[in-house]
């Protein structure tokens, strides 16, 4: 088993009632705030975009819909998790079409992971079983501050 | 020694997470030391494939893929997990 690397968490990449009008404005204004904050390239936009029309990544739980957008290492700067809650769900394309309607997703975890870091994927494991955890989840998205959220993931990691 | 190639789209998050799940699963029935898990991006599945006894993935199949296929999403959600786990253990079951 991996070491997982909770410190990709970071509370200046947690955002609380989020808004976009779809996933396309998501991903504009997450560039905008990802390259400011200089996590990301001027690519990453492009990437991202071009990357969910062609491996969509809605993942249907069972209590939740949750996204995990991601694009290759070469788009990344600095390694890291960002995590959304939008204000109202936001519906991406479901993961390998396991499921015939868009998933509304209350949930967004960005993952900017670097290569062959498998430190950074084991978040990626340990997270998918937070998810498919009812309990994990609720305590999770009853959270308000972005330490709350953090602490809430991180420990179950 | 069954090779079982572990595919997503870039092939270095989901596919890895997924093989993590799989192993558990294998080494859990019995099956430790009958199999390699390769993971790849689902482009580079469809070339090795010809190599592959199963290819499991998180993206939908793609053409070119002769061997048995298995979806990957169960082991991401849960939902619809015992069933993916029966396919992957009949697979070894008849093949290992």
């Amino acid at each position: 088993m991996s070491q997982v690397d909770t410190s990709l968490f970071r509370p200046e990449l947690v955002f609380f009632d989020f808004e976009a009008t779809d996933e396309w404005d998501f991903f504009a204004k997450m560039s905008d705030t990802l390259k400011e904050k200089g996590y990301v390239r001027d690519s990453w936009h492009d990437a991202i975009c071009a990357r969910e029309k062609s491996f969509p990544t809605g993942l249907q739980f069972e209590k939740i819909g949750v996204a995990i957008p991601h694009v290759d290492p070469e788009n990344i700067v600095k390694p890291y998790i960002a995590i959304i809650k939008p204000k109202a769900p936001i519906d991406f394309a479901p993961m390998a079409d396991m499921v015939d309607h868009p998933v509304h997703t209350e949930l967004i975890i960005n993952l900017g992971l670097l290569a062959h870091a498998e430190d950074q994927v084991a978040v990626l494991q340990a997270m998918m079983g937070i998810f498919m955890d009812e309990e994990a989840t609720a305590e999770i998205m009853s959270q308000d501050t972005p330490e709350g959220i953090i602490d809430a993931i991180a420990k179950r990691c | 020694m069954v090779n079982i190639l572990l595919a997503c789209g870039s092939g270095i998050a989901t596919s890895t997470a997924v093989a993590a799940k799989v192993k558990d699963l294998l080494d859990g029935n019995g099956f430790a030391g009958k199999f390699q898990i390769t993971t790849c991006s689902i482009a580079d599945a469809v070339g090795k494939s010809a190599g592959a006894d199963l290819v499991i993935a998180t993206t939908v199949k793609p053409g070119g893929i002769d061997c048995p296929f298995i979806s990957g999403i169960p082991f991401l959600t849960g939902m619809g997990k015992a069933n993916a786990e029966k396919q992957v253990l009949d697979f070894m079951a008849a093949n290992a």
